[in-house]
């Protein structure tokens, strides 16, 4: 007996904590499918930006399509939807997730499970994805897969009783993984012949191609030359292209219900061409769009400016760019006294802000300046009003504030209980209150605390991988706002205000913090042909000091034979210098000054 | 129209020193010769300009000059008589370093007009000196200059140097003091700079160096300033200082943006708004020459603005500044109309000070010298 065609395809993604071996699994499961000769077989395929690749952690969605001839006799067309494993990105993985009816949940069989992966099968579960627990690393003299098989079973409520057990370093058992799928995930159950319903679950952009929308087609069929419709802002357009992952992007004759694939219609703004939208045909249209995805918040803000030399307008492009493929990052322009203008940019947390910063230097190779990252506060005014702040200049006087309240997380943190003494110092130190404290078996615990989300951005990931030997694993989610006694801190440089370094710091935290601040601007400030004060000030308190002494020397010797040219020369590149510098005031601040201010280690 | 300056480079040495990164070196004797043949047609190309304009100063530098024989050196000195008209040269220096210098060179020197002999005496302590890698040590030092007087120079100066390596402020000062002793005439005082590519700067990156600290070197600097001044030595420009009368001419040339030619491997000239600059390599130099052309290298042509702005850029070097009208009348632009507000913000800082319609810098503002320059350009 022939299946019909949607009962051949399966849709699925991979979820695992980062090093529990996603990309390498995902490797094994084209080479084995045979999509790839081994010559061609770089390692780990899907991670494809090189940032990611450098990491070992899968930032941007891919897909690609595998053929896999089941014991069954069939062949069957798996399409694997790449998820990040960060725990920023929960919101990409939501995405992903919507495309599939399955995932299979990767666990090192010597570490267990950790907190973020624990997070993204939950929202698989919610999805009401089948969860396919898989065992790697069986290979490993570590290696406990019976306690961790019973672990997934406690905390994730699968059975794990037959999972695969598997090495993805060494190819072992990679056929069981396919079979499971088979065997375990639905098949899609779309209607090939009801109107097109399309969602587009990662788009980028292509210099010949405009914008392309990576989809999955729920309902109906597409191909060349039909008009599509964007359902969010109704623009229509004129399919060009469409295939499928093969993964390279292959150009194929329509895709049907049930298929993952990609669409290209000549789409020139990338806003056209939003993740999580819905297509439809435009003479035939859908009646309802798809419920996309829960729109992410944004958790924490800096300014994004242009340094010396680079446009506004540039960097604005690559934002929109960025955007079109992590729907995540939000930005509006902003001025700064200090800096110009430039974009208030929100991140997912601080992760994310850092691989924005890195993509936007790297990939479109522009030099810009980051602020220092921060929440949004809720502050009730002295008249009753509310409101939400995120750029500490926007902050009122105290004397028009009655109560500020900051956004605290629930985290959940998984550590080896050898660590508990020292990850509860971690928390202690930021303010957190513990909840619970519980062991998920012999060796391991997990905390539950809610913390400030401005500590947690502050410096938390550092102080957890290094007191755990980067065996600690964070989770955490938005929780409340509470209130809490946060004040603005300000820096001075020669007594005036630099809007540029202000924050909001809780209250026992800006003396110390004043004070490293003050530190690092004097290593990183030149001398002046004046002394320059730095100051941490609360108000009219200054609560932290440090000084830089006048410039004492700074002359050029004698002028060999009448050669002024070369006399000239070296004060034109002592120009240059300067001009790479920000006039904050009356003080000259390099580039670095910024990052030294963003970046606390202590 | 004011005289011309003319500058000759003798890049040979006996040895470099251990901090110089300036276009020079040792050499066989037939180099020299083939060199200061190939100089002396240099001299001849010249020959219109210098019969149309009066040579005011010529300078011999290295470098050491002092190093070449009194024979292959004789037929340069030559050369400049045949087409110079020596009436109007009111000072003609030669570079000498103690130890090369001889009694028939110095006689030679004289017979030609040379009345200003520059000494690289650098300090009065032998141990520096050998630190710094030089070949004399502070008696022959005395002997050279004695010797020059003898014969009847009356115009020295001593290059000293400030800031050297394992240098105690004490060894400034005594070098100062037996300077002034000898009764030279002009002193010139340059803090060391550590070029890259240097031996000393390569120690430097290596393992450090023993510097005084910034603070004690300004105020050693500083100190040793005011004995100069006590000695009689007034300062006129960044690192130089003479008795009454005594500035060097052609170094004031540099610094007034006049014009001079420049003659020999690597020299720099200034003329009719061009500036330029010679070959760098021997071999080039010397076939070019043998071709018939000018072995000039680079040239750049200033504008009116360039022009003046090198004449800050210099000008505030002296100790005599820049004066309003006179800039007004060589550049047709009012200093203070294109720079208002940077001199007003200077004069704030103490770094700038206007009196008598001269602009100049105030002692703070020469130790920084570079900082404030920088301010005035666009």
């Amino acid at each position: 007996m022939t299946k019909k065609r949607q009962e051949l395809i399966r849709n699925f993604s991979i979820i695992a904590h980062i090093d529990h071996g996603k990309s390498t699994l995902a490797d094994r499961l084209i080479e084995k499918t045979g999509m790839l000769t081994q010559r061609e077989m770089k390692d780990q395929i899907l991670d494809s930006m090189d940032l990611e690749r450098e990491r070992g952690i899968t930032i941007k969605l891919n897909a690609t399509q595998l053929k896999y001839r089941a014991k069954d006799g069939e062949i069957y067309t798996l399409n694997l939807i790449d998820t990040p494993g960060h725990v920023d990105f929960t919101y990409e993985v939501s995405r992903s997730l919507a495309a599939c009816e399955g995932a299979v949940l990767v666990v090192d069989a010597a570490q267990g499970v950790e907190a973020q992966t624990l997070a993204n099968v939950y929202l698989a579960d919610s999805e009401g994805l089948e969860i396919v627990p898989v065992l790697n690393k069986i290979d490993l003299p570590s290696a406990r897969p019976d306690e961790i098989k019973h672990e997934i079973e406690e905390l994730v409520g699968v059975v794990a009783d037959d999972a695969p057990m598997i090495s993805a370093k060494d190819g072992i058992n990679i056929e069981d993984v396919l079979e499971k799928i088979v065997e375990a995930v639905p098949p899609p159950q779309g209607d090939d012949t009801a109107p097109l319903k399309a969602l587009i679950f990662d788009s980028y952009y292509d210099s010949y191609k405009g914008a392309v929308a990576d989809v999955r087609i729920m309902d109906g069929t597409v191909k060349k030359g039909d008009e599509i419709k964007m359902m969010s802002t109704g623009r229509v357009f004129e399919v060009v292209e469409v295939g499928v992952f093969l993964p390279k992007p292959t150009p194929m004759p329509e895709l049907r219900a049930g298929d993952v694939g990609y669409i290209t219609a000549s789409i020139k703004n990338v806003r056209d061409c939003q993740v999580g939208d819905t297509i439809t045909g435009s003479k035939n249209p859908t009646a309802k769009a798809l419920p996309g995805y829960q729109k992410a918040t944004p958790m924490v803000y800096c300014g994004i400016y242009p340094a010396e030399g680079e446009s506004y307008d540039i960097i604005r492009d690559a934002l929109e760019k960025l955007q079109l493929n992590d729907a995540a990052l939000s930005f509006e322009p902003e001025t700064s006294v200090a800096l110009g203008f430039g974009f208030r940019c929100g991140f997912l947390g601080l992760l994310h802000l850092e691989i924005i910063q890195e993509r936007m230097e790297r990939e479109f190779d522009l030099d810009i300046i980051a602020t220092a990252p921060g929440v949004i506060y809720r502050v009730t005014k002295t008249d009753g009003e509310v409101i939400f702040v995120q750029n500490p200049s926007d902050l009122p006087p105290q004397t028009e504030i009655t109560m500020m309240e900051e956004p605290i997380v629930g985290a959940k943190i998984i550590i080896p209980n050898e660590y508990v003494g020292n990850v509860m110092e971690i928390c202690q130190n930021r303010r957190g209150i513990m909840l619970s404290m519980d062991y998920l078996d012999e060796r391991r615990v997990i905390l539950k605390y809610d913390l400030p989300l401005n500590e947690v951005i502050y410096d938390f990931f550092d102080a957890l991988k290094s007191k755990t030997r980067g065996y600690g694993s964070l989770d955490y989610e938005f929780k409340e706002y509470s209130a809490s006694d946060l004040v603005k801190m300000d820096i001075l440089l020669n007594k005036e205000v630099i809007d540029a370094f202000s924050m909001i710091v809780h209250k026992t935290k800006a003396v110390a913090r004043g004070r490293m601040i003050c530190e690092r601007l004097k290593e990183v400030i030149p001398r002046h042909q004046f002394v320059i004060p730095i100051q941490a000030a609360l108000g009219n308190t200054v609560i932290a000091r440090e000084t830089i002494s006048a410039l004492r020397k700074d002359v050029l010797a004698k002028c060999y034979g009448g050669d002024i040219s070369r006399k000239k020369k070296l004060l034109e590149k002592q120009k240059e210098g300067k001009k790479r510098m920000r006039q904050m005031g009356s003080v000259e601040v390099p580039q670095q000054a910024f990052l030294s201010v963003l970046k606390f280690e202590e | 129209m004011d005289g011309i300056g003319v500058y000759l480079h003798i890049p040979f040495c006996e040895r470099k020193c251990l901090y110089c990164d300036f276009n020079s070196g040792s050499a066989s004797e037939a180099v020299k010769k083939t060199y200061i043949e190939s100089l002396v047609k240099e001299v001849h190309m010249y020959r219109a300009i210098f019969a149309s304009r009066k040579v005011k100063t010529l300078f011999i530098g290295g470098g050491t000059p002092s190093s070449v024989s009194p024979s292959l050196f004789e037929p340069l000195l030559q050369a400049l008589h045949e087409v110079i008209d020596f009436d109007g040269v009111e000072e003609f220096s030669i570079e000498a370093n103690p130890g090369t210098v001889t009694a028939e060179k110095l006689q030679l020197y004289k017979k030609y007009g040379i009345n200003r002999i520059s000494f690289g005496v650098q300090s009065f302590n032998d141990k520096l000196l050998r630190r710094i890698g030089r070949l004399h040590n502070a008696s022959e030092a005395v002997q050279s200059v004695k010797l020059a007087q003898r014969i009847g120079f009356d115009n020295i100066n001593l290059d000293l140097m400030h800031n050297l390596p394992d240098m105690q402020p004490e060894d400034l000062y005594n070098s100062i003091r037996q300077a002034a002793q000898l009764g030279v005439q002009h002193i010139s005082l340059y803090s060391l700079i550590l070029e890259e590519g240097t031996p000393l700067y390569e120690e430097y990156e290596a393992s450090g160096l023993s510097l005084m600290a910034e603070d004690k070197e300004r105020e050693t600097f500083h100190k040793g300033m005011a004995m100069l001044e006590d000695y009689g030595y007034g300062r006129y420009e960044v690192s130089n200082f003479a008795l009454a009368g005594k500035q060097c001419k052609h170094n004031l040339i540099y610094w007034e943006v006049r014009e001079y030619i420049g003659l020999g491997l690597g020299a720099h000239g200034m003329y009719d708004h061009v500036r330029y600059s010679n070959v760098m390599e021997t071999g080039v130099y010397v076939a070019q020459i043998g071709a018939g052309n000018f072995p000039v290298e680079e040239r750049q042509a200033l504008s009116k603005e360039d022009e003046a702005f090198e004449s800050i850029m210099l000008g505030l070097r002296l100790k005599s500044g820049i004066c309003l009208a006179t800039y007004e009348a060589r550049y047709g632009l009012d200093l203070m109309t294109t720079y208002g507000p940077v001199i007003k913000k200077q004069i704030e800082l103490g770094t700038l000070e206007l009196s008598e319609g001269c602009l100049r810098l105030t002692d703070y503002g020469h130790d920084i010298s570079n900082a404030v320059i920088v301010e005035f350009m666009a």
